[in-house]
């Protein structure tokens, strides 16, 4: 068997030595094996398949020839084009080799099956484990390898190639630590030129498992044998992986040495290591390996190179904050000017990805809720954009942008408005309209949010605005805030200036103006700066400004306030002189809006009636009711009538008409009781003057104003009778006409109806004295029945009436003259008795008159005309006849004389008792006085001597 | 805009003056006038002398100058009072507008005001102010006396008579209206009302002419001859040349059958209008005396 091994070896070297190639020789070697195999099948066979250490051989040839089958196969499957390679069947094509690893398997297992006691058992497993291993099943290459081990003996190559196999496989499970005691037990025992690429593994078992100061020194054991043709040449693995070591370790000051020695700079090869690392996904190793390299390295550009690779390390593992102030010692060694042109790219590369990852994560929904986190991420993009501002300086007003819009997402409105701001000039600068119109956008939105940024900064905003778009849609409003806040700012000139822009920009809009002027005017108001608000005032009739005809109106009316407020000061203060004089000026200032003028009438006609100052106070209240209207001069109804009260008082009367007449024109329409109070003094003002027509005028005005009914009423009667003293016997008559249908009136006016009767009667006109005379007897006997109390002199008229029938009477007692004969005188007699008692019923109907005067004139009737009867009987003496008779005839009569005598003497009693009782003045009283004493009835005048009493006396 | 603030005239005026000159105003100025309110303890005539008038001194200045008395007191009652008796109204009306504001709420200065102007014989004007007074005090008597007199000069007689015997009704002890009803009761021959009326007045002031003399009258019109004696002989003569005065001592005389006396006093009273006139005439005639 290891003579046909040596064979096959011999021939191999012989094919190099003579030049012939790999594959010729795989295909001669190949043939060789088949001749073997077909020999030792042979021989096998004739065993019966017996012996199996020829099932061995076989076994190990197919497998030999499944090797060379499998490097062919590698080769050609290798040389296919990438994409030829993907779309094949890949076990078809290493079919030949699978074939005999195959049929090795399959002898090897039965030599196991059949053979259990077989001391080539660790053979046949070894190579069991061996075709497992190539077909990737690891486990079952474990399983069996671990059998070839222990099935060999220990120091037999098949242990050492078992043992190996079997490192491997646990060293590419990972399984570091069970793959440790393979390699160890096995390349103690051997040391074939396989051992330092073995060790090699060894060494990274040791360092995957801590064991660094092992990996080491079998690295540096590999590195020295690797001189060593005997042994593949590992040096160079190991220089490139030891200084993993050294560096993860942090041994690297002997890592330099190590280096040093081949003339390597460790601190490159720390820079590769760490790459390594890094594709290896060893973060923390890598992060360690570049640092220290960082550490070390004293060339910027390569420390460069250092940071660059760590910031893609960081960003890998998305180290925001690592990366971050990686970057900032970029960015400071490449302000130095110690940076590559490859590396500014690699450095903008990471940064704008990572200041666009941060910007999207905080833009993003995911840290929404996490305001820390969302805050810190943004701070970090804004450091970003920091970066790559001062890197691109032309580009500063984008990067300013940015960092505006990050703090913006969160809220950091303070920060994001500098930022906007930032971004804003430099765009300026810059000539890049995009971003000036971006920014600008970006400041507006953060104003918009209640922010605390000063006014200052709004103003700046506005104004930049302004200037920098003049013609956008939405100036106006910008106008308005600008407006606003200079206002806001006390800052009168420019918010004065920003309406004098506005109304040049847009002279037609009159609303904004006008908000504009107020909000200015009401600090002019505060300030009490009259002559501002005049300013106002004259500039806005001089088209200066535009204001609609309401405001207009309502600046008039801000005017008057003021000129009157500083006069009512005064006023409230006691400075009536100042107010008199105050009100003085508003008269003649020419500014002053109608309004003012007849406030300052008005007071200045209360501060002259204070004064007493006759002349004045009615001018100025003539003026004030003249220009007030209605309702104004109700309001202060008060005052004027108090004022005109005061004419009157001072017995200025055409003054005191004036005002009562002005006042009751004016406030004529409306509903106010005050208005019969006026319209009566007014109206007995006029009659106590005798203006009758005036009077008359009052009259209608009253009417028209709907003065109260009985006020009114009043106010006729007395017209009524100032025309009858006037004899103006027409108004008499229209106003007495105008009475006979009132309530009220009508029994007082009988008194004037019974006198148009005798003037028309005077006047010769019978239809209208007869149209009187009915009237007035209807009226009177209206008011009879309805009991309602009569002037004494129509009591007297109609008892005066009633008097002519008693008067009829004694017309007719008069004319009966009694005579003889006796039937005669009988006759006569009987006719006087009876007139008499005819007389006696006509005294009950004047008394029934109620008048005073007709009942004592009534008993004067009765008294006298029983007394003549009386006394024409007594004196009576029949003619032609006997003393006898006579005395007998007179003796019969003294009866009846004698009583008719006591009904006289008791109606003159009752005369006098009534008038007495009743206190009748009547000149008829005198009737029933005797005068037997005093030569006539005592009479007495007293016209001159009664007396108006002007004090009420000592009590 | 709402309305200005206007000033509230809360004050009153001063005394009138036609016009101020603001030069010489102060705000001392604009103080109201001290109001001088009615007071009836104070309301009557002080430092007056007049025995014929004695009964109604107090109450009454133009009876009191009616009778020549004499007035010492200088309030603006009695120097208005006087200049309107003698017709001087412009000073009497200058004078009143002076005080006027003083007397605001005074009923007796309105009254006052009303006689001066029946002493015009403005009437209505009259009316005026003697209603401003018993506006200011319904139950002023004075206002209702003055009232009383003016109805008579204007002949109404039954107002004025309401009038008289409301202002007694008010003031019982007034007695310038009592005099003036007694005197109109007398003229109507209500002689015994009159007398009720006049007891109270002869009782406080026996020196009073016409009350001695209207007492007098009552007795004559009864044709008490005695008792008109004790009152008329009280009066002296030098009054008889009044109708008023004389007739009623005519007819005592003529009463007590002196009938030259009757007939030399007579003779000498002045012709009368009105009344008197026609009365004069028949008692002359009664008398047998030659006009």
């Amino acid at each position: 068997m290891q003579m046909i091994k040596l064979i096959f070896f011999i021939f191999l070297i012989v094919g190099n030595v003579f030049g012939v190639t790999l594959d010729e020789r795989r295909e001669r070697i190949i043939q060789i094996i088949d001749q073997e195999l077909s020999e030792v099948k042979r021989i096998s066979d004739q065993k019966r398949g017996r012996d199996p250490n020829l099932l061995l051989r076989m076994a190990e040839l197919n497998l030999e020839k499944a090797r060379l089958w499998r490097d062919k196969e590698n080769k050609e499957f290798l040389n296919l084009p990438v994409k030829t390679r993907t779309k094949i069947n890949k076990s078809s094509y290493f079919k030949m080799s699978a074939k005999f690893f195959y049929q090795a398997n399959k002898i090897c297992l039965d030599i196991a099956r059949r053979f259990k006691r077989y001391g080539g058992l660790g053979d046949v497993y070894y190579i069991l484990g061996y075709n497992a291993k190539e077909t990737n099943n690891l486990k079952l290459a474990s399983k069996y390898l671990n059998l070839a081990s222990r099935k060999t003996k220990n120091n037999s190559t098949t242990k050492v190639k078992s043992q190996i196999s079997l490192a491997e496989v646990y060293y590419n499970q990972k399984e570091y630590k069970k793959a440790i005691p393979q390699y160890e037990s096995a390349l103690r025992k051997y040391k074939d030129k396989w051992y330092t690429k073995d060790s090699f593994n060894l060494a990274w078992c040791y360092y995957r498992v801590g064991r660094v100061s092992d990996a080491i020194r079998k690295m540096k054991e590999i590195h020295s044998l690797s001189g060593n043709k005997k042994y593949i040449d590992m040096a160079e693995d190991v220089e490139r992986d030891i200084g993993t070591f050294y560096a993860t370790s942090g041994r690297i000051s002997e890592g330099i040495k190590f280096y040093q020695k081949l003339n390597i700079e460790f601190t490159d090869k720390l820079l590769r290591i760490g790459v390594n690392l890094v594709s290896q996904g060893k973060f923390t190793d890598a992060e360690k390996v570049f640092n220290y390299a960082k550490k070390y390295e004293k060339d910027s550009s390569k420390k460069i190179d250092v940071l660059l690779e760590q910031l893609n390390l960081y960003s890998k593992y998305a180290n925001y904050n690592k990366h971050l102030s990686t970057s900032k010692q970029i960015y400071d060694l490449a302000a130095k000017k110690n940076i590559t042109k490859e590396q500014l790219t690699s450095f903008l590369y990471q940064i704008k990805k990572m200041s666009a990852t941060l910007q999207r994560q905080v833009i993003g929904k995911t840290y929404k809720r996490l305001k820390k986190t969302r805050f810190a991420k943004a701070r970090q993009a804004i450091q970003y954009f920091d970066i790559l501002a001062m890197i691109h300086k032309d580009k500063r007003s984008e990067y300013d942008f940015l960092k505006a819009e990050t703090a913006f997402v969160v809220g950091m409105t303070t920060l994001s408005f500098s930022y906007y701001k930032d971004a804003f000039e430099n765009s300026i600068k810059e000539n890049n309209n995009k971003f000036k119109v971006q920014s600008m956008e970006g400041m507006l939105a953060v104003l918009s949010k209640k922010s605390r940024l000063k006014s200052s900064d709004n103003i700046y905003v506005f104004e930049a605005y302004l200037k920098h778009f003049p013609k956008d849609k939405r100036t106006k409003s910008i106008y308005e805030r600008l407006f606003k806040n200079y206002l806001d700012r006390g800052d009168y000139k420019n918010a004065k200036n920003t309406l004098d822009r506005y109304a040049e920009s847009y002279p037609q809009d009159f609303k904004l103006q006008e908000a504009m002027i107020s909000n200015l005017m009401e600090i002019d108001r505060k300030k009490n700066d009259s002559a501002a608000i005049r300013g106002w005032v004259k500039a806005i009739d001089a088209k200066e400004y535009k204001v609609s005809g309401k405001y207009y109106q309502k600046l008039q009316e801000l005017l008057t306030s003021l000129q009157i407020k500083d006069v009512q000061k005064d006023l409230d203060r006691g400075n009536k002189k100042s107010a008199l004089v105050g009100y003085h000026n508003v008269l003649t200032d020419k500014f002053a809006t109608p309004r003012s003028k007849i406030n300052a009438s008005y007071n200045l006609a209360a501060l002259y009636y204070e004064l007493g100052d006759i002349q004045n106070s009615f001018k100025w209240s003539n003026e004030a009711m003249t220009k007030m209207d209605a309702k104004d001069v109700l309001n202060f109804s008060s005052s004027f009538v108090t004022i005109a009260n005061f004419m009157f008082t001072q017995f200025e009367y055409e003054k005191s008409e004036a005002l009562y007449s002005k006042y009751l024109q004016k406030i004529c329409s409306i509903n106010t009781s005050r208005k019969s109070t006026v319209f009566r003094n007014l109206f007995f003002i006029q009659l106590a003057k005798h203006k009758t027509t005036e009077a008359e005028k009052t009259l209608v005005l009253g009417q028209r104003c709907r003065v109260k009914k009985k006020v009114l009423e009043d106010a006729q009667y007395e017209l009524m009778r100032e025309y009858k003293a006037q004899k103006s016997w027409a108004r008499y008559e229209k106003y007495a006409q105008s009475l006979i249908n009132s309530g009220n009136y009508y029994p007082k006016v009988i008194e004037d109806l019974i006198n148009l009767e005798e003037i028309f009667d005077q006047y010769n006109n019978q239809t209208k004295k007869n149209y009187y005379s009915k009237l007035k007897e209807k009226l009177y006997y209206k008011a009879k029945k309805e009991k309602r109390s009569l002037p004494i002199s129509v009591l007297n008229h109609f008892a005066a009436q009633k008097l002519q029938f008693m008067k009829q009477a004694v017309y007719k007692l008069d004319l009966i003259k009694l005579s003889f004969p006796e039937e005669t005188f009988n006759s006569k007699l009987k006719q006087k008795l009876a007139l008499l008692e005819d007389l006696t019923k006509r005294a009950q109907d004047v008394h029934s008159t109620a008048s005073g005067q007709g009942i004592i004139q009534s008993y004067k009737h009765l008294y006298e005309e029983h007394l003549k009867l009386s006394n024409e009987i007594n004196n009576f003496s029949p003619t032609g006849k006997s003393k006898e008779y006579v005395a007998s005839f007179k003796q019969s009569m003294k009866e009846l004389a004698s009583q008719l005598a006591m009904a006289a003497k008791n109606f003159k009693n009752e005369a006098v008792r009534t008038s007495n009782k009743n206190k009748i003045l009547d000149k008829s009283n005198f009737i029933f006085m005797d005068g037997n004493k005093t030569g006539i009835p005592v009479e007495y005048s007293g016209f001159s001597n009664y007396f108006l009493m002007e004090r009420g006396g000592r009590r | 805009m709402r309305f200005l603030v206007f000033a509230l005239l809360v004050g009153c005026a001063t005394s009138g003056k036609k016009t101020v000159d603001i030069g010489n105003v102060k705000d001392e100025d604009f103080r109201p006038v001290k109001q001088i309110n009615y007071s009836s303890r104070s309301d009557f005539n002080q430092k007056v002398q007049s025995e014929n008038s004695e009964a109604t001194n107090d109450e009454s200045i133009s009876r009191l100058l009616w009778f020549d008395g004499e007035i010492e007191d200088k309030t603006i009652w009695a120097e208005v009072a006087e200049l309107c008796y003698e017709k001087e109204f412009d000073s009497a009306f200058e004078l009143l507008k002076l005080k006027s504001r003083s007397y605001t709420k005074n009923p007796a200065y309105w009254n006052l005001v009303g006689t001066c102007y029946l002493r015009k014989k403005e009437r209505r004007l009259a009316l005026l102010f003697i209603n401003k007074a018993i506006d200011l005090n319904s139950r002023y008597a004075p206002a209702y006396n003055n009232l009383g007199v003016m109805y008579l000069n204007e002949n109404d007689y039954p107002r004025a008579q309401i009038s008289f015997e409301k202002a007694i009704r008010i003031d019982n002890y007034a007695k310038t209206p009592r005099l003036n009803l007694a005197s109109l009761f007398l003229e109507y021959g209500l002689f015994q009302e009159a007398r009720s009326l006049l007891i109270p007045l002869y009782n406080s002031s026996k020196k009073d002419i016409q009350v001695l003399n209207l007492m007098g009258v009552s007795y004559l019109m009864e044709q008490d001859i005695k008792r008109a004696q004790q009152y008329l002989t009280k009066i002296s003569n030098s009054y008889f040349e009044r109708a008023e005065f004389g007739v009623p001592q005519a007819m005592l005389a003529w009463g007590q059958g002196k009938k030259d006396r009757a007939k030399d006093i007579l003779e000498d009273i002045d012709q009368e209008k009105g009344h008197w006139k026609d009365y004069l005439a028949r008692l002359q005639k009664a008398y047998g005396v030659k006009i």
